[in-house]
């Protein structure tokens, strides 16, 4: 579906160049779910940044490719690239509230979304509208429709966001930390719509997360980062269970169980399934 | 960082390798400070071919020549010695009254910046005062306190001063706000404490890009009073006077007189204003 | 002996013209050397309760003890000694060390504030011991915070409040901005340092994985509310609330196919604006009955020092054949 070859982005800063990723490979698999991973600085988003064109003026690709569909990201023009970028390429950013424009109402911004890349008459797309935030379970979507961003709660908006990037029903869907700005239980609702989201339309994810526990729950390979490196990719199952790499090791002993897993592991799951 | 450890430099050769970091990074501030020391030095220190407040009466009206390189004026003064000796008064002055003006904005504007009734108050009182037409306000103070030219310094302090007070306020109340103040109260330390050792350098940033925008300001207010005659005393030299004189001249075609101490105003205010932007975008950067 | 002791607070502020009842009748106490933490996520009022604690708010009623003197009756003057011995950490180091200053001036601050006698020197070898007991050395003194990793700016602010001796630190997640790596590290120092010195902390935090490394006990907070309070091993090995339950769902392992069954909450947070007049998870609860939103929110104990905020639970205290039999 995706495959990433040699990406290298260099930023030019205050200190001179100053290479941000460096040879970053690995693959998305049509209908699988792959997790970069990694922490502060580790070029994770740097990453996505670059496969979606999407850098700062101060940063650019000077190596690699990034071939989608027969095409090579880096070397579209930027209409091009605009066109791929929602209709075949699904984003989902961190921040709901930067990602939504706030002041447009969000009926308003489905019909942007949708104009970009096809015609649709406003009745036609009012109905697709209403129906798609209702499979993101966004309550109340007529009222939602109308409304502006900043009504939103935190969740709510992702939840939009999330219909805006699944609306021309992309067959890759990029994800960069989409749970990190929202409550702890609010985070795994969203991760579990985003889930079935991509399921149901045996879509690809490409989801970009701090979170080691996000990737051993909801992916199926991992692509571990470091300093702009690759260290370690792999199905997540031999990954997480067995790391080669001693940072990936490290990583993965630095989280705490969660606190259910903790101390005494016999007791835990009692409580939950008592009820 | 690391090559200068290895190849030991003297300390002039370290200071000149740092300058052009420098303005390899802001060359705004560079140039701008470059330009000023210049138009500075030059007016204390140039050796003037004549004599700034020594008419010639058997030159007059000269146009630019070999002898006198800007002309001549009706008085036969040397319009460049003069334009270059102008500098001796105007600039230190333009400075002057904009360090007395961020002096006076620090000691107002960073306690007002304490939410109370009494600062809200004297905030309505700022908004009233600076609704006047201050230019006209210190140019009825200064014509009606004297001819001094330490009226100016009043002049250019009222006008300003009021700007600095509520820049440094709201930047003041801005930054009330962060952890770090929260973080020095539940250390314990005094309101006063808090107000100077931190409050206060944070909004130094901002009060250097103002003071080079207030000097260059204060640079066309003092050529502004001086156009209309006040502050001066001829046959001392400054760029307003010059122009004053000057334009009376240009119907009759001595277009130089008035030409060379404008563009005398126009170098420095440009300087300045670079100087602000090389400030502002390092502040920004950082 | 407790250092801290919270007895019914509450605080409610206005925000944009509307009340916000960011607490609700909280009690707490802290005894000496322990660690106490405090968990919620936004809006819960966890934050509040820790500057309430700090005597940097003074809450709307209750009482606030720290070592016998009642915070919430001195004025901002007479609280000032007393900050030498009570402290914090914030959650954003950057944001909480002052840019304009370096390190060293940083943690010597609250010795100027606090031991005037000090000469200048014996500031700066206290300054320097405490750099190199937090893991920095005597050359970061004269580095700006902007100029350090965020792990090294948070062992900045932990020195800093250390360097007065306090008996109790305010930990205001002081490890969630902080990357994995490094978050263990910045763990591993406080609970160091707490053996040391026999500090008392009060950790505020959303991350229950983390409170399990470091608490003794624990407090479940939602919308300004204690929910479930008791023993950390007690609470996170068996806890009864539902909120707790959920919120203890929603951490993932990182162990592949180790899940947990989510306990989903319906929709989110509602605003704290008005006093709750019923259990405060109304609306959201999995296990919700009618006679729940009649209900006045009231901690009940389940076990030993184990307490809890819910209706159903308190019910089948009170009557387990009869309930354990409809289960």
């Amino acid at each position: 579906m995706l495959r990433v070859q040699g990406l290298t982005s260099q930023f030019r800063g205050r200190a001179g160049v100053v290479r941000a990723i460096d040879d970053v490979s690995f693959e998305v698999p049509a209908g699988e779910a792959v997790g970069i991973v990694g922490e502060t600085g580790s070029g994770k988003s740097v990453t996505i940044r670059s496969i979606l064109g999407l850098l700062p003026s101060y940063g650019r690709v000077v190596a690699g490719s990034a071939e989608f569909e027969g095409e090579d990201l880096i070397k579209l023009s930027r209409t091009r690239l605009r066109e791929i970028r929602g209709a075949r390429i699904g984003f989902v950013a961190q921040n709901p509230f930067g990602a939504l424009n706030p002041v447009l109402s969000i009926e308003k911004q489905f019909r942007n979304v949708m104009r970009a890349h096809r015609r649709m008459s406003r009745a036609e797309l009012h109905d697709l509208a209403i129906e798609r935030l209702t499979a993101v379970q966004v309550r109340g979507p007529e009222r939602v429709l109308r409304g502006y961003a900043h009504e939103l709660s935190g969740g709510m908006a992702q939840r939009v966001v999330i219909a805006l990037a699944m609306l021309h029903d992309p067959p890759l869907v990029i994800a960069d930390e989409p749970t990190t700005a929202l409550d702890v239980t609010v985070q795994r609702q969203i991760l579990d719509l985003i889930d079935s989201q991509v399921k149901q339309g045996g879509r690809s994810l490409l989801l970009v997360t701090h979170d080691l526990g996000v990737v051993a729950q909801y992916c199926h390979r991992v692509v571990v980062m470091k300093s702009g490196r690759v260290v370690e990719t792999g199905l997540v199952a031999d990954v997480f269970t067995n790391p080669t790499h001693e940072y990936t090791k490290q990583l993965l002993d630095a989280v705490p169980p969660a606190p259910w897993a903790q101390e005494a592991p016999g007791l835990t799951e009692q409580a939950v399934t008592s009820r | 960082m690391s090559d200068a450890a290895a190849i030991p430099k003297s300390p002039a050769a370290e200071v000149v390798t740092k300058i052009v970091n420098f303005a390899r990074v802001s060359p705004g501030i560079v140039a701008g400070v470059a330009v000023l020391l210049f138009l500075l030095l030059a007016s204390f220190l140039a050796p003037l071919p004549y004599d700034p407040v020594t008419p010639d009466p058997t030159s007059v009206l000269q146009p630019p020549s070999a002898q006198h390189i800007f002309g001549t004026d009706a008085n036969g003064f040397d319009v460049f010695s003069r334009v270059v000796a102008a500098g001796r008064s105007d600039l230190p002055l333009a400075l002057a009254g904009t360090l007395a003006s961020l002096v006076i904005g620090l000691l107002v504007g960073l306690p007002l910046s304490v939410k109370s009734k009494w600062s809200e108050g004297f905030m309505r009182a700022l908004d009233a005062f600076q609704s006047f037409p201050l230019i006209v306000l210190s140019v009825t103070i200064v014509s009606l306190t004297g001819n001094d030219i330490q009226n100016i310094l009043y002049a250019i302090v009222i006008i300003n001063g009021p700007r600095f007070i509520r820049l440094i306020r709201s930047e003041a109340l801005a930054i009330r706000e962060a952890r770090f103040i929260e973080a020095a109260i539940a250390t314990g330390a005094r309101p006063r404490r808090v107000m100077f050792r931190h409050i206060m350098p944070n909004v130094i940033d901002v009060c250097l890009v103002q003071c080079s925008l207030t000097t260059a300001n204060a640079v066309i207010v003092i050529a502004a009073l001086n156009f209309l005659g006040i502050g001066v005393s001829p046959p001392t030299p400054t760029w307003g006077s010059m122009v004053q004189v000057g334009a009376q001249a240009i119907s009759t075609g001595q277009w130089w007189i008035a030409i060379w101490p404008g563009v005398a105003i126009f170098i420095a205010i440009a300087s300045l204003n670079m100087l602000a932007n090389g400030i502002q975008r390092r502040v920004e950067g950082s | 002996m407790s250092i801290m002791e919270l007895r019914d607070v509450n605080h409610v502020f206005r925000r944009g013209g509307k009340e916000v009842h960011a607490v609700n009748g909280v009690s707490l106490s802290v005894a000496k050397g322990e660690t106490v933490a405090v968990i919620g996520e936004s809006g819960s009022g966890k934050s509040t309760l820790g500057r309430i604690a700090l005597g940097l708010i003074t809450p709307t009623s209750g009482s606030v003890v720290f070592d016998g003197i009642e915070l919430t009756a001195l004025s901002r003057k007479q609280m000032r000694p007393l900050r030498s011995r009570l402290q914090v950490v914030f959650q954003e180091p950057y944001e909480s060390l002052n840019p304009r200053l370096k390190v060293g001036d940083i943690i010597a601050e609250p010795l100027i504030i606090h031991r005037p006698e000090l000469s200048r020197a014996e500031r700066r070898e206290k300054v320097v011991a405490m750099l190199e007991r937090v893991g920095l050395t005597a050359e970061h003194a004269d580095r700006l915070p902007r100029n350090l990793s965020g792990g090294q700016q948070q062992r900045i602010g932990i020195a800093r409040a250390i360097i007065t001796e306090p008996e109790l630190v305010i930990l205001d997640e002081p490890t969630s901005s902080l990357d994995v790596s490094v978050r263990a590290r910045v763990l591993d120092l406080l609970r160091d340092l707490q053996r040391e010195r026999g500090i008392s902390y009060v950790f505020i935090s959303h991350d229950l994985a983390t409170v399990g490394l470091i608490s003794d006990r624990v407090a479940v907070m939602y919308l300004g509310t204690v929910v479930e309070q008791g023993p950390t091993q007690e609470v996170l090995t068996n806890p009864r609330h539902p909120y707790t339950q959920a919120l203890m769902s929603a951490t993932l392992s990182t162990v592949v196919g180790q899940k947990r069954e989510h306990v989903p909450l319906r929709g989110e947070i509602p605003n704290p604006s008005k006093k709750p007049t019923k259990c405060v998870l109304s609306g959201r609860c999995p296990i919700e009955v009618d006679a729940c939103s009649s209900w006045q929110v009231r901690l009940a104990q389940v076990a030993d020092r184990h307490e809890v905020a819910c209706m159903r639970v308190e019910q089948e205290q009170k009557q387990p054949v009869e309930l354990g039999g409809g289960r």
